[in-house]
């Protein structure tokens, strides 16, 4: 007989209040103990009771996260294998076994890995704060690049990655590329927020701006060509941080309630077009566009985000064509703006099926790439579905400069204020 | 005039029957908060329970029922201990 769970947030919530109470029943040992230290016949016996209570404590946690875990895994939609490795997993996390915590939470996210998000969130609800980080210092692969993981577990994780990426790392312009990844944000004077960190390959990094938890809208902006871990801080970041900042500013506290950025180069986007056709064959060209799609789907999925925070993905050229690939695969978005985009895999919006989602499509004067519908009839076509809405500059760079009306527009978006958008 | 063949009776520390006294609060005082903590859990088990069954709600029950009972036994050992 399978498990049948009525209303999951209800475990979650019970899950919340034995985490209440364990730190209570740790204070209340400590007292107990200090309280009776200066009573020679009580003294043995009330600090028996104070070990007690602390195993107590940690029995209580460890069955709070067990059942958070599976309300996580039912809110998922997935009742079946996970369940059983969630068990396992809070069973060790409760012994303490760290050496047998990581072995186990490496076998479960090998396979989490290609289940949802919801599953991995369930198993790091499972391990606890600690469990992952005991898990993160042995394998922080399987932390920082795992959609569903905690976020500051990730940017923990990650920074981890980028060091170990930089010790052994002996291209140049790459060194200098992860030694920026690992130095403050010289706006915040804080830890850059990396989300995903991979040195393979020509590399791939996410990283936010401004705070997931609090965001009332948050955007992901997906790069296009020749974009790699080499120029991510200055062609993807920076204008990512200024889209964050302007946001913030217009739309002052208490009226936006708080916007988050991300940057995600968490694909492999083409070096070159033309090369990718001399290589791969026209069949090829959007190939990477749909395996990106489907990353960047996982990856909203894994952020966690709640119902009442909006969504929006932001493609720029190739990456136009991965953020339309990745509402296909069913990622959630509340707006999908594209700029510069050769194509969205489809002739209209209707064709994604998403009435519930806005789109916006903006192109430049002299933005070649926007004219060439290599993956579909350009999306500022009259009658395509897509609102066209200006840009101010000219050529296929125009659309994240800072200070341009194509950004006023993308923050107009963010901020949900159709007042404030200029079509064009 | 006392009896000599009674033992003396030792003169009470204050010092001792102050740390005597700050004990028995601090074990009446835990086992209130023990108290008020399996209310809380079993208020929070109820709830879990109205909409979960299978044999994972199996396993949580008698892990409920093992803690409950660990609990109502610390409350009653604290309450013990205070009477001494």
């Amino acid at each position: 007989m399978a498990d049948v769970v009525a209303d999951p947030s209800e475990l979650a919530r019970y899950g919340a209040v034995l985490a209440e109470t364990v730190p209570r029943l740790d204070r209340l040992a400590e007292d107990l103990v200090r309280a009776c230290a200066g009573d020679p016949d009580r003294a043995g016996a009330a600090a028996e009771l104070g070990w007690r209570v602390r195993g107590l404590a940690a029995a209580e946690a460890a069955t709070g996260r067990w059942v958070a875990a599976v309300g996580v895994a039912f809110e998922a939609a997935d009742r079946g294998p996970s369940l059983l490795a969630i068990d396992v997993l809070a069973d060790l996390a409760a012994a303490g076994d760290d050496a047998r915590v990581t072995a186990a939470g490496v076998t479960t996210l090998v396979t989490g890995r290609r289940a949802e998000a919801g599953v991995v969130r369930a198993v790091a609800v499972a391990l606890g704060t600690r469990g992952v980080e005991v898990l993160a210092r042995a394998h922080p692969d399987l932390v920082g690049n795992v959609d569903g993981m905690p976020i500051e577990a990730r940017v923990a994780a990650n920074r981890r990655l980028v060091s170990r990426a930089l010790a052994t790392e002996t291209d140049p312009a790459r060194r200098r590329a992860l030694a920026a990844l690992l130095a403050d944000d010289p706006r915040t004077g804080r830890p850059r927020q990396i989300l995903a960190f991979d040195s393979s390959g020509d590399g791939r990094v996410a990283e936010v701006f401004g705070d997931l938890r609090t965001a009332r809208s948050v955007a992901v902006v997906v790069p296009g060509m020749a974009t790699d871990l080499a120029n991510f801080s200055r062609t993807v970041a920076r204008p990512a941080s200024a889209l964050a900042r302007r946001a913030a500013a217009a739309g002052g506290p208490g009226r936006a309630g708080g916007v988050a950025v991300v940057a995600w180069l968490g694909y492999d986007p083409p070096d070159g077009l033309v090369a990718d056709v001399d290589e791969l064959g026209a069949l090829a060209r959007d190939q990477r566009a749909r395996a990106g799609g489907r990353g960047l789907a996982a990856f909203v999925a894994g952020l966690g985000l709640r119902t009442d925070q909006r969504v929006t993905l932001v493609g720029h050229s190739y990456g136009s064509t991965t953020v339309a690939a990745a509402v296909l695969a069913g990622a959630r978005a509340d707006n999908v703006v594209v700029l510069g985009s050769p194509g969205v895999l489809v002739g209209r919006a209707s064709e994604f099926h998403r009435p519930d989602t806005d789109f916006f499509a903006l192109a430049a004067p002299h933005d070649v790439v926007a004219e060439l519908g290599w993956f579909g009839p350009p999306p500022t076509r009259p009658g395509s579905g897509f609102r066209r809405l200006a840009t101010g500059g000219r050529g296929h760079s125009a659309y994240l400069v800072d200070g341009s009306t194509a950004q006023a527009n993308l923050v107009a978006v963010l901020l949900d204020r159709d007042d404030l958008l200029v079509t064009g | 005039m006392s009896d000599p063949r009674l033992p003396a009776v030792a003169p009470i520390d204050p010092a001792t029957e102050a740390a005597r006294a700050v004990a028995t609060d601090a074990l009446v005082r835990a086992a209130a908060v023990l108290d008020e903590v399996a209310e809380a859990h079993a208020r929070g088990a109820r709830l879990v329970r109205a909409c979960w069954e299978g044999p994972h709600r199996s396993r949580f029950d008698a892990e409920r029922a093992r803690r409950d009972g660990d609990l109502a036994g610390l409350a009653a050992a604290c309450r013990l201990l205070a009477g001494r």
